[in-house]
């Protein structure tokens, strides 16, 4: 009858089966060190010819990598970062960001919370020539420098404001088109404040009056102007809806459901291309102007491969790919070098469109435009009164 | 009058099933219809315009192919580990008495913890201790999310086990490798097929892990995340719907077989 209770029940056999179910536990855990940690070696030997590259989809180009590489000489390893910045910040400062990644790009704004927290570095603009090709508006981006520092480079940008129906509503020139009670129901906003609140605090302080400074980095007082100015908006019944994610803002323009909204200019070019009259306003508050910067990454300066990475950045910015980018996806890099290397490639890309797409974005930031920020120093009130906007 | 009432019950379950189908697969098969759609932007095509352009050019998306290759070779690792270490962690809790309920908590506690959470800490955690994050940092942080699902899979088909059986063998002079693959590995075998699917389609879908954890490849929905974050090429909708009809393929196959099986046990029967 021993045997009865012998597997089961028999406090020595379990002991032995606990102590093996433990030693497989380490041994599948010291394999899973040993393997990281093999790993870890070879990432330490790279190549320095390489720079891990952790940026945005939008500065991806995909195949094209390789000829840059054969170009510029550094070989880029590309990894989407998600473009959702706050988890990116928190990779940076809590997580591995720092130990894979020598180079970020991402958009503008949080260059500054990431140069307090020391995860980015300063650029050396000496090591990047083709920097004095850049835009001097482009130069100008309040976040590119922190305390005289050159920690972010403009890497694509461009600006938004209003899609419109003209037939309907005429010329629109202004963001009050959006407030205008007789449009009640028929406009919409963008269910982002990183857009919403900054379109509103233009239209606030430039047409109203209103005592805002800085658009784009609302004081508290500031921003619970903006955002109950929103609120009883929206407690009005002004807006249609407040849209989340292209297809919805793409279906509002296309069903007529809206006249007039905030949002990006790809969605005029759809709502063109299914037989509608819709224009993009330039309004006299100016545009929201955005763009993805890049900053290096305080482990490029721990592996010694800011050299390289200089060397990559300089590449960004030498024609290849802005036109390139421009090209597959309609994005901007702010330089001539685009224009000039398509003149000396005819072959490849088509001067005429890269002067046009160049002429078109530069034409908005000829007039007013507030920068867009990721991160304004009040970033959590933001929240918070965003989410009070949608439980109006 | 009792047909009648049999008729509503009927029409009103059919209903409420037809309804419930409609919840599960309206959002894939929507996004199913926007991958035959040649446009740039996503929308819903004419059926004049149906297109498998963005279908074609999948191969040479080398960065979600990339993506996919990473994610399946993750996700087979998480299932294979999950499952087995649930299989140990099951057979703990089968012969433990007093301390079972502490020992079923201590497994399942990781499902309580927020992906974001775990998967921020265990970064920290491997980067402090000098461990890369690539492929293991992943299939660890996906084992810590999928073994709980596998182990209380597992554990319900042991309801099967009875230790009447494991006696008997025992009295008969089977040792316990004997009990163990002749009497519970055949009883437990449904419950290790559904943990190793468990575990594998969580860790293929599982986002926020593998996005703290992974090295500098992405997974796929890390991936598909990044690029419909900054205005996507229709591509991924159709790496989608490849990824839906595939599965849509596997479990028609599956269905099949049964349904195979089914008519050549009953033509054995009647012909027996």
């Amino acid at each position: 009858m021993t045997k009865h209770v012998g597997m089961f029940a028999s406090a020595q056999h379990s002991n032995v089966q606990r102590r093996d179910f433990l030693k497989l536990m380490g041994a599948g855990g010291a394999a899973l060190s040993v393997g990281s940690l093999g790993w870890a070696s070879r990432l330490a030997a790279q190549d320095a010819a390489t720079v891990a590259f952790w940026a945005t989809a939008t500065l991806d180009i995909g195949d094209k990598w390789k000829a840059f590489a054969t170009q510029n000489g550094i070989a880029p390893e590309f990894t989407d970062n998600g473009n959702d910045i706050g988890p990116v910040i928190a990779r940076l400062a809590a997580g591995n960001a720092n130990d894979l990644f020598d180079v970020g790009g991402f958009q503008g704004g949080a260059e500054k919370e990431l140069a307090r927290q020391g995860v980015i570095i300063p650029w050396d603009l000496t090591k990047i020539p083709n920097y004095e090709g850049v835009w001097q508006w482009a130069k100008d981006i309040p976040y590119l420098k922190q305390d005289g520092k050159q920690y972010s480079i403009p890497t694509v940008v461009n600006a938004d404001s209003i899609i419109y129906r003209p037939d309907k509503l005429g010329k629109v020139d202004s963001y009050g088109v959006i407030f205008d009670p007789k449009l009640k129901g028929r406009v919409a906003m963008e269910d982002a404040w990183i857009n919403s609140a900054i379109f509103t605090a233009m239209y606030l302080k430039e047409s109203e009056n209103k005592p805002i400074v800085e658009p784009g980095n609302l004081t508290e007082s500031e921003l619970g102007l903006v955002m109950e100015f929103l609120i009883k908006h929206k407690k009005d019944g002004q807006f249609r809806t407040f849209w989340n994610g292209w297809e919805q803002g793409v279906q509002l323009v296309a069903d007529q459901e809206v006249d007039a909204m905030t949002g990006w200019e790809p969605i005029v070019y759809e709502g063109r291309k299914r037989g509608l009259q819709v224009e993009y306003a330039a309004p006299v508050e100016g545009y929201e102007a955005w763009g993805n910067n890049t900053v290096l990454l305080k482990g490029a300066g721990d592996r010694g491969v800011t050299d390289a990475a200089h060397k990559f950045v300089n590449g960004l910015l030498g024609g290849f790919y802005g036109c390139e980018l421009g090209q597959a996806r309609g994005y901007l890099v702010p330089t001539d070098n685009n224009l000039t290397y398509a003149k000396a490639h005819p072959d490849e890309y088509k001067p005429d469109e890269v002067e046009k797409l160049a002429e078109h974005v530069k034409a908005k930031f000829a007039g007013k435009v507030y920068w867009q920020n990721t991160r304004p120093d009040n970033f959590q009130l933001y929240e918070e009164w965003w989410q009070k906007l949608r439980n109006a | 009058m009792m047909l009648r009432e049999g008729l509503a019950n009927r029409i009103l379950l059919w209903a409420i099933t037809i309804a419930g189908l409609l919840v599960i697969y309206a959002p894939p098969l929507y996004l199913l219809a926007i991958s035959f759609n040649p446009a740039l932007q996503p929308g819903l095509p004419n059926i004049s315009e149906l297109s498998l352009k963005w279908y074609a050019s999948l191969p040479q998306e080398t960065a979600l192919i990339g993506a996919l290759e990473q994610s399946l070779i993750i996700a087979t690792a998480t299932a294979v580990l999950a499952t087995l270490m649930s299989l140990l962690a099951a057979l703990a809790y089968f012969e433990l008495r007093s301390r079972r309920t502490a020992w079923l908590l201590t497994v399942i506690l990781p499902m309580f913890v927020p992906g974001v959470i775990q998967g921020l800490a265990l970064s920290a955690v491997f980067a402090r201790t000098g461990i890369k994050a690539s492929m293991l940092t992943v299939i660890a942080g996906h084992l810590l999310w999928a073994m709980p699902f596998a182990f209380i899979v597992i554990l319900t088909s042991f309801a099967a086990v009875r230790r009447s059986y494991l006696v008997a063998a025992a009295d008969l002079g089977a040792d316990w490798w004997h009990r163990f693959f002749d009497i519970i590995l055949p009883l437990i075998r449904p419950g290790l097929i559904s943990a190793f699917i468990f575990s594998f389609l969580l860790s293929l879908n599982e986002f926020t892990r593998a996005f703290y954890l992974a090295g500098r490849q992405n997974t796929l929905p890390v991936v598909l995340f990044g690029k419909m974050n900054s205005g996507a090429s229709p591509v991924i909708y159709a790496m989608s719907g490849a990824i839906f009809l595939i599965s849509v393929l596997c479990v028609a196959l599956i269905a099949l077989r049964f349904l195979w099986q089914g008519r050549a046990g009953n033509s054995a029967r009647s012909s027996g």
